[in-house]
């Protein structure tokens, strides 16, 4: 089916058409060809995302999500391309598992999957995990991340950050400082206090967010945060962008708006 | 020149001048006679606060080659091992009567200390102190890419020679940047960027992560030994992963051209930094080095011990300083 859809606005505000054959966009309508005729008023177009950070379960987890099912609700939502983490069963940590999960994305073919590679060997921040080899795959691995695990140690991260510069990788952090956070249930605080929960600091964030874009600075490597979510932490991210170093941070919707209550009774 | 602490310290002429001594020395032992009168009555003492095998051999066949008494001081079993004082040790040495004295140390900067504090009067060779600098290991390994490559004559001008591996803890690869740059060749660093030290952009040398991209255009390949108790530090994930993008093996000997050679200062580990058909092919002046070793350290004896007033002694070409 062909399709001509008239009137949309474009990101910038600009009114466009947008001509599509047997699914492809192209650039102009082609004589004798049949178009269905949309009237895409009021619609504003915009180009495919990519989202960075999600989990397909897949290997292992196949009751969770898998590559199939996380790619239908990608294309779903306007996502043409996305990222999914290691932390399955097994965890990617090797080419053979990055390059199923690669393959398993082209099979079904709905949008780009593209595996992020384990730091350490079963993300249990010990022993780096085979990085150039997950690089060099079919998977072309350039993102790695213990995402569900902070690599905690400073000589761990250091060497990681230090390592990928080799083919111009990314570490993606999971910050979070395991000590200080150790059987912890909701944000320190007055209601944490009140409530008499186990109180989970904001340093416990900042902290390893303040480590760690000082050694991206001291190797000059790049650095990416994972769902930060605190003020603290975009000060320092902000800060450290401001200096010329290579970081770059993620938030999640339900940290922006899900927000310690005020006037809990 | 009254010791020789670093090539840092080493100026081109000086360099040059050890190297011309070391290919006229080379060229008198293969004559019939291998030993020479030149240090007799001097005393020469190795004096090694680290395991060593072929350097310190190297020295002691150098030194008795010149007819230099010999001193073997070895940390196990002497009072070094019972926390004798850096400077105790030198005055004892000085009591002696040493007149050189052959240092190798785990302590970056050992032998400087030796040299700058007067404890003794002799003069100080560095046979490797810590992470920082191996000269004749430096020299050794010019002394031989010159007898290959540019026939014994001249500096290396014109030469890209590629030292791959872990730089960050290697003193040889620290000596040998200061003297093939001295001598005018390019010099290539191609490690993972967790062994090479931050700083490196200062040494005016390239630097590259991919000996693919680099061994086709190197006249020299020198690899670096790996030391597996580095493992515990992190510095790569696997030795299957270092070999496989750091490893010299026989499909990257045949990238490379012609000429080129291939050098490893030693101990070896086969199979991890250098392939057996590797370190054994033709393009391989592994062993070459070992033997040059002894007349570059006979050179470096001669020169610091003999001297100008020694010269007649022997039949030398060079100008001869002392």
């Amino acid at each position: 089916m062909n399709f001509h859809i008239r009137n949309l606005q474009d990101v910038n505000g600009s009114t466009i058409d947008i001509i599509m054959v047997s699914g492809v966009v192209v650039k102009t309508l082609s004589p004798g060809v049949e178009y269905k005729e949309i009237d895409g008023s009021g619609l504003t177009v915009l180009p495919g995302f990519v989202d960075l950070h999600t989990h397909l379960r897949e290997p292992g987890r196949e009751d969770a999500e898998t590559v199939l099912t996380g790619s239908h609700a990608a294309v779903a939502g306007g996502f043409t391309a996305v990222s999914a983490m290691p932390n399955t069963f097994p965890v990617a940590d090797t080419a053979g598992v990055v390059e199923q999960v690669y393959r398993l994305g082209k099979h079904h073919g709905l949008c780009d999957v593209f595996p992020i590679g384990a730091v350490t060997l079963g993300q249990e921040g010990k022993h780096l995990a085979e990085l150039s080899a997950m690089n060099q795959s079919e998977a072309k691995v350039r993102i790695f991340s213990d995402d569900g695990h902070c690599v905690a140690d400073p000589l761990v991260m250091r060497r990681a950050l230090e390592y990928v510069k080799t083919f111009d990788g990314v570490i993606a952090q999971h910050a979070q400082d395991p000590r200080l956070t150790e059987n912890s249930q909701m944000n320190e605080g007055e209601i944490s206090a009140r409530l008499g929960l186990k109180g989970w600091p904001a340093v416990a964030e900042e902290a390893i967010i303040a480590r760690d874009v000082l050694l991206a600075e001291h190797v000059d490597s790049r650095l990416h945060i994972c769902h930060l979510t605190t003020a603290g932490g975009v000060d320092i991210v902000r800060a450290a962008k401001k200096r010329g170093v290579k970081v770059t941070a993620e938030v999640t919707p339900h940290h922006l708006i899900r927000l310690t209550i005020k006037n809990h009774t | 020149m009254r010791h020789l602490l670093s090539i840092h310290d080493l100026s081109k002429d000086e360099a040059q001048e050890i190297l011309d001594t070391a290919v006229e020395l080379a060229r008198l032992s293969e004559g019939s006679v291998k030993k020479f009168p030149t240090l007799r009555g001097r005393t020469v003492v190795n004096l090694f606060f680290e395991d060593s095998t072929r350097t310190r051999i190297s020295f002691e066949a150098a030194a008795k080659r010149l007819s230099a008494d010999v001193i073997n001081f070895s940390a196990k079993g002497s009072s070094l091992s019972k926390g004798e004082s850096l400077k105790d040790t030198a005055l004892t040495l000085q009591a002696m009567g040493a007149d050189a004295v052959v240092i190798r140390h785990s302590a970056s900067g050992a032998p400087h200390q030796l040299a700058r504090q007067q404890w003794m009067k002799g003069a100080v060779i560095n046979a490797g102190d810590g992470t920082h600098e191996h000269p004749t290991q430096a020299l050794l390994d010019a002394f031989t890419i010159r007898r290959k490559l540019r026939n014994d004559q001249g500096d290396l001008a014109g030469l890209r020679i590629a030292i791959v591996g872990d730089v960050l803890h290697s003193r040889v690869a620290r000596s040998n940047v200061l003297l093939l740059q001295k001598l005018g060749a390019q010099v290539v660093l191609i490690a993972p960027p967790t062994l090479l030290p931050v700083g490196v952009e200062s040494w005016g040398v390239e630097v590259s992560y991919s000996l693919d991209s680099v061994i086709p255009n190197v006249d020299v390949i020198m690899m670096l030994r790996v030391q597996r108790e580095r493992m515990d530090d992190l510095f790569f994930p696997t030795e299957r992963e270092y070999s496989r993008n750091f490893g010299l093996n026989a499909e990257r000997l045949g990238m490379m051209q012609e000429h080129a050679i291939v050098m490893h200062p030693g101990p070896m580990n086969r199979g991890l930094e250098i392939s057996a058909d590797s370190a054994d092919s033709e393009r391989s002046v592994i062993v070459d080095q070992v033997a040059n070793g002894v007349s570059v350290r006979m050179a470096v004896l001669y020169l610091l011990l003999g001297g100008a007033t020694m010269r007649d002694s022997i039949s030398v070409g060079a100008e001869v300083s002392s």
